[in-house]
């Protein structure tokens, strides 16, 4: 198994970049540069059996195609359709693709923006990463790696929900549920796009190490224990369906259900000081504290954390949502899943706002009463 | 009162028939008619019976007491209403009634006294404010006119429009017009208080005499002459003159007012000028005629409020005094306290008046929003300009009009200014002054015979050139003094914006729309129409040549900014480029640190860092160029761009040793008014710098601080540092161009030392800031720090918010 990527890219030096993501041992990837379009979509379909993943850079249109004047006339999405529509196709005399995953590439920040704002972008590429986050190479040539597994268990296990994400139907949302099965014809690729969307980049059903931490309620600055806690007792919560091997995440029912075995009481129904308190009570980890509620606010029933000093300073602050202020999602908000929230301290300095955090319009209201009523105790209470 | 008179009435006819008087005084036409009382009417005989009872008194009351003139009158003015002719009587109500009436404001009817004063030939009035800052105070009015006899005050004063000034429209001593309205004085007296003493003297008499009068006497159903007053011979107080002393004053009489006053009285046109000519000066002439204010309270001291010095005089920037000496020359002196020069006796040889004798001119120039006129005064003595300003003509002692009324440009001093042959400023409002000629047996002017001015002839047009010469002499004297002084200034003037001159012409030309339209279109208006049209000719031409002298310093202007422009567009390309080579940088490098062991493992990690550090500062400008991209202005919350920018400093400051303190925000929605985001990556680049060179000098560890608020309409930062700090008397300098406290460069320095020791970020900086009407300025540091710049800018408005939350 060679595990081998195209990087699709307009510029034509780009072999530091693919020599280094191949580095790791994980994934292969060669350069290919750019073409017209249908010389680009023969190549791939040519060379079909040797590819098992496409990595375009998002501008394609910039630099003149090699012994040529011209520009390139299109742009990645472009070609991510064109490989999708072929790997759709049922007609056996016409050309068929097998689905591979698809990665888009960028250089510029600012195109983030760009393609965040074009929705039906979103569907094509599996995921994206910026081509300088150099740090993070060995991690994203596992996730690339991931990418190209995920893909092959999907197709062989095209029916079976259940051993896909390597968990009983029960602990799912039916609506979840109905996404797989009650589709007529549903393609490799549009799974892989729910489970790594609606699943593992989503809050909700699975959840990642920051919200196990903050529903759990835990200081993570001051608790040594906290990473033994995690994959020593909730280790039987871990997600191991496909593409587990590139994101960490926890099932939250399971985290649920553990706690409660362990504990005897409800990690829902008890602030996180009880729940700290429990956690050290009942396991070997005793070095949890407990987090402290965010400057204005008084509850400590934790059960998200504040994106706006995520954003900023990188640190997890617990919230209890019904404390915070919903925030604008990326992603489409289905049954299963959790909002985001932001804390009234972090919204009032504006934590996180140059990053894109953006109030919910239907929180305004509420905020701007919060913020009279904060600011009249401010000026006048003295 | 109907009730007292009805019951005395009563008692009266029954009790006492024979009280013939008082029952006359009860009965006479007004209470006769008012009271028909059922039973009591007065019959015919009745009527025949008191007429005879009063003829009865009456002689012996002629008999017994012939002094007792009041009853005398009393009895006969009873007695003549039973005469078969009758006659109008009055009431004495009449005099308040007239008073309120006749005399609305109270500084009008100070107006009127002082008028009264002038036509009684007095050189100065003293007004004496007593006690005056509540109600119930004295008035003193005290002139030095000619006074009054017994005779003029019984004729003239006391007699209700008398017809004193029908018979002597000019006053006797000075030929002055006679300026009181007719019989207005005595109920101005009785508006201000209810109390009125006269005391009056003329030179002829040894003595004075005085009358004291109680307005309040003055009731209604009471016949107006049966009130009568006591005329006192009292020792005189003066040579002659006359003194009113108004009492009980209905109101009171602050500063203010008092001031107000003094211009009312100065506007009625009274203030005339003093003689010049001193050789001439005769009892006939018309020395001048001035008014002083004083306010004098409890403690007795005597405080001046106004004078035409206080008021106006004051405040002119220079002060001229001209004539035409012997051998036809026009002769100056020219004195400037407020620029501290003074010269005397220059002569204008250039011009021999052969036609002029026994001309004199003064005149007080000034100019305004210059900061020559405390603001507080100068919209006053504008509005007067306005109204009197400009060079009047006295001729033998009597304003000539319409010389220097409104709208009059007798010198063509208006037409000459926007012209613009001369800069500094020389428009009517510009002067107070008079010309006085004598010319008393007319061998040089002659007046028209509509009495609408002088006849134009060699004289009058030498008069005109002489004035012109003397004051527009006095307007390049003032303008090249002060150009010397304060230059800016003068470029202010000379860069008068094109729409003020277009204004201008505007305004000509609606002059003459005017002059269109008016009913009499006589040559004058020909004339000045023309001068107009000439003017207005004349300045459009000008403006033309300016524009195109400006169109080019604008081209020159604009060649610079487009290659800054240019040079701008490669950096942010350049910026744009070089990432695509970064990724590739830090992808080989990271290889690199894998591979490497020891020291060139060390070499690697270094080469990454440097590399970050270059990143940080690509980032951000990247940003900032391509947010200068969008157009569109928007409020900024100085949180974010603060933030952003030390983000982007951040391997700046730890490689430079400089500790960034976590900034302060005082206040939530620091919002400035709408600007280009990338302006604060300009404003925050340079005083990073600035700052940065001053921590370098002093070769310590740096520490910086960034705070910002809200402050009122203002939002505010302050950027500090604990460098070298800014010399007190650099404060200002150094956010001009090219000013710089960096040592400089020696022939060592590379170029970018000699680029950014140019000084030219602070001025950037500034730029900015004023383009949106806020402020950069050194304020006293913070503790803690050496300096402390401030940039204060407009708040946002909800709306500039509510676009951008």
């Amino acid at each position: 198994m060679s595990n081998n990527y195209i990087f699709i890219d307009d510029q034509s030096d780009i072999s530091s970049i693919t020599r280094r993501l191949s580095e790791f041992g994980n994934v292969n990837i060669t350069p290919v540069p750019i073409k017209t379009f249908n010389d680009m979509i023969t190549y791939i379909s040519t060379n079909i059996t040797d590819i098992d993943g496409v990595i375009l850079d998002l501008r394609l249109d910039e630099v003149p195609i090699a012994g040529t004047q011209s520009i390139a006339q299109y742009k990645a999405p472009a070609i991510a359709q064109e490989l999708r529509t072929l790997s759709a196709e049922s007609d056996p005399n016409k050309r068929h693709l097998k689905d591979l995953p698809i990665v888009l590439c960028s250089t510029d920040e600012n195109i983030k923006a760009i393609y965040k704002d074009e929705n039906a972008s979103h569907n094509l590429f599996d995921i994206r990463f910026l081509k300088k986050d150099t740090d993070n190479f060995e991690l994203i040539s596992k996730q690339l790696l991931c990418l190209i597994e995920g893909y092959k268990v999907i197709t062989d296990n095209q029916d079976n929900m259940s051993s896909i994400l390597s968990i009983e139907e029960s602990y799912l949302d039916k609506n979840l549920i109905s996404k797989f099965k009650d589709q007529n014809r549903i393609l490799t690729h549009n799974i892989a796009q729910i489970i790594l969307k609606d699943l593992i980049f989503s809050t909700g059903l699975l959840i990642d190490k920051n919200m196990l931490i903050a529903k759990l309620g835990i200081d993570l600055s001051v608790s040594e224990d906290a990473d033994a806690l995690i994959s020593n007792v909730f280790h039987r919560a871990k997600y191991q369906g496909v593409f587990s091997n590139g994101w960490d995440r926890w099932w939250l029912p399971k985290i649920i259900e553990i706690f409660k075995q362990i504990t005897d009481v409800s990690l829902v129904q008890v602030d996180a000081k009880i729940r700290v308190e429990k956690l050290v009570e009942n396991t070997p980890y005793k070095k949890l504290q407990v987090a402290a509620p965010i400057e204005n606010n008084l509850s400590n029933r934790f059960w998200t954390y504040c994106q706006g000093y995520k954003a900023e300073t990188g640190e997890i602050r617990p919230l209890d949502p019904l404390e915070g202020f919903k925030i604008v999602k990326g992603r489409e908000h289905l049954s299963w899943h959790e909002y985001e929230y932001i804390s009234f301290d972090a919204l009032r300095n504006r934590l996180g706002r140059t990053k894109g955090i953006k109030l919910h319009s239907s929180e305004e209201e509420r905020y701007r009463l919060k913020k009279e009523a904060i600011e009249g105790v401010e000026n006048g209470g003295n | 009162m109907k009730n007292k008179l009805t019951k005395d009435f009563k008692l009266l006819v029954p009790d006492e028939p024979k009280n013939i008087s008082n029952f006359l005084v009860l009965s006479d036409e007004s209470t006769l008619s008012k009271f028909k009382y059922p039973g009591h009417n007065l019959d015919e005989s009745n009527i025949q019976l008191v007429k005879q009872q009063i003829t009865k008194d009456l002689k012996q009351l002629l008999e017994k007491e012939p002094e007792n003139i009041s009853k005398i009158f009393e009895l006969s003015n009873q007695l003549s209403k039973f005469d078969k002719n009758i006659r109008f009587s009055v009431d004495a109500g009449i005099i308040n009634r007239l008073g309120k009436e006749l005399v609305g404001k109270r500084e009008t009817a100070v107006a009127e006294l002082v008028k009264n004063s002038y036509d009684a030939d007095a050189t100065i009035v003293n007004l004496y404010f007593i006690n005056t800052l509540e109600t119930c105070g004295i008035l003193k009015v005290d002139d030095n006119g000619i006074g009054m006899t017994s005779e003029d005050l019984v004729n003239g004063f006391m007699r209700l429009s008398s017809s004193g000034k029908i018979h002597n429209p000019v006053s006797t001593k000075y030929s002055r017009e006679k300026a009181g309205r007719k019989g207005i004085g005595r109920f101005s007296a009785q508006r201000l208080g209810t109390y009125l003493t006269i005391v009056t003297q003329t030179e002829e008499d040894d003595f004075a005499i005085k009358i004291e009068i109680n307005w309040d006497d003055f009731v209604s159903d009471i016949d107006l002459s049966m009130i009568g007053h006591q005329i006192e011979k009292i020792d005189k107080e003066k040579k002659h003159g006359t003194t009113l002393y108004i009492k009980n004053l209905r109101e009171n009489w602050t500063d203010a007012i008092i001031k107000r006053v003094y211009r009312f009285v100065s506007e009625s046109d009274l203030l005339q000028p003093f003689p010049l000519s001193k050789e001439m000066s005769s009892d006939s002439i018309d020395p001048g005629f001035k008014v002083y204010c004083f306010r004098e309270d409890d403690e007795f001291e005597q405080e001046e409020v106004a004078n035409d010095n206080l008021v106006l005089f004051q405040h002119s920037l220079a002060e001229i005094d001209a004539y035409v000496n012997d051998d036809g020359y026009a002769c100056y002196s020219l004195t400037s306290d407020k620029l501290n020069f003074k010269e005397s006796d220059i002569v204008l040889k250039e011009k021999k008046y052969s036609n002029l004798e026994n001309v004199n001119l003064k005149a007080y120039y000034y100019i305004y929003n210059s900061g020559y006129i405390p603001k507080m005064s100068e919209k006053i003595i504008l509005d007067t300009a306005n109204e009197f300003g400009g060079i009047r003509l006295y001729r033998n002692g009597f304003r000539v009009l319409p010389y220097a009324g409104r709208g009059d440009d007798w010198l063509g001093l208006d037409a000459s200014t926007a012209r613009r042959s001369i800069l500094p400023t020389h428009r009517n409002i510009n002067y107070f002054g008079f010309i006085e000629i004598f010319d008393e047996n007319g061998k040089y002017f002659e007046e028209q015979s509509n009495r609408e001015g002088l006849i134009e002839n060699n004289s009058f047009i030498e008069l005109q050139d002489f004035a012109y010469k003397v004051l527009t002499s006095l307007a390049i004297k003032i303008g090249h003094i002060r150009g010397t002084k304060v230059k800016t200034n003068q470029e202010e003037w000379e860069n008068k914006k094109p729409q003020t001159r277009l204004g201008d012409i505007l305004k000509k030309l609606e002059i003459i729309e005017k002059q269109n339209n008016a009913i009499s279109f006589n040559s004058d208006n020909k004339q000045t129409t023309h001068d107009n049209i000439e003017d207005i000719k004349n300045e459009i031409t000008k403006i033309i040549i300016d524009q195109e002298k400006e169109e080019k310093n604008l081209i020159d202007e604009l060649n610079m900014l487009r290659v800054l422009a240019g040079l701008g567009l490669v950096i942010g390309e350049f910026v744009h480029e070089i990432k695509f080579f970064q990724s590739s940088f830090h992808a080989d490098i990271d290889s690199l640190i894998d591979v490497l062991k020891d020291k060139e493992l060390e070499l690697a990690k270094s080469l990454k860092n440097n590399f970050l550090y270059l990143d940080t500062y690509r980032a951000y400008f990247d940003s900032a160029v391509s947010k200068n991209v969008e157009r569109d202005l928007k409020a900024i919350e100085l949180r974010d761009v603060v933030r952003v920018f030390i983000k982007a400093i951040n391997q700046d400051y730890k490689k430079n040793e400089i500790t960034l303190e976590k900034p302060i925000f005082n206040g939530y929605d620091i919002y400035t008014c709408e600007m280009h985001e990338s302006e604060w990556a300009s404003i925050l680049f340079n005083l990073y710098s600035n700052s940065k060179k001053a921590i370098k000098k002093i070769g310590a560890k740096g520490k910086i601080l960034i705070s910002a608020g809200i402050d009122k309409n203002i939002v505010y930062l302050e950027f500090s540092d604990n460098g070298n700090g800014i010399d007190m008397k650099n404060r200002e300098k150094i956010f001009n161009a090219f000013f710089t406290t960096n040592e400089p460069s020696g022939n060592s320095a590379s170029e970018h030392e000699e680029i950014s020791g140019t000084g030219l970020g602070l001025k950037i900086t500034k730029d900015i800031v004023a383009s949106y009407n806020g402020k950069i300025y050194v304020k006293n540091p913070v503790i803690g720090y050496s300096t402390t710049i401030r940039i204060e800018l407009p708040k946002a408005t909800e709306k500039e918010i509510s676009n951008v939350e």
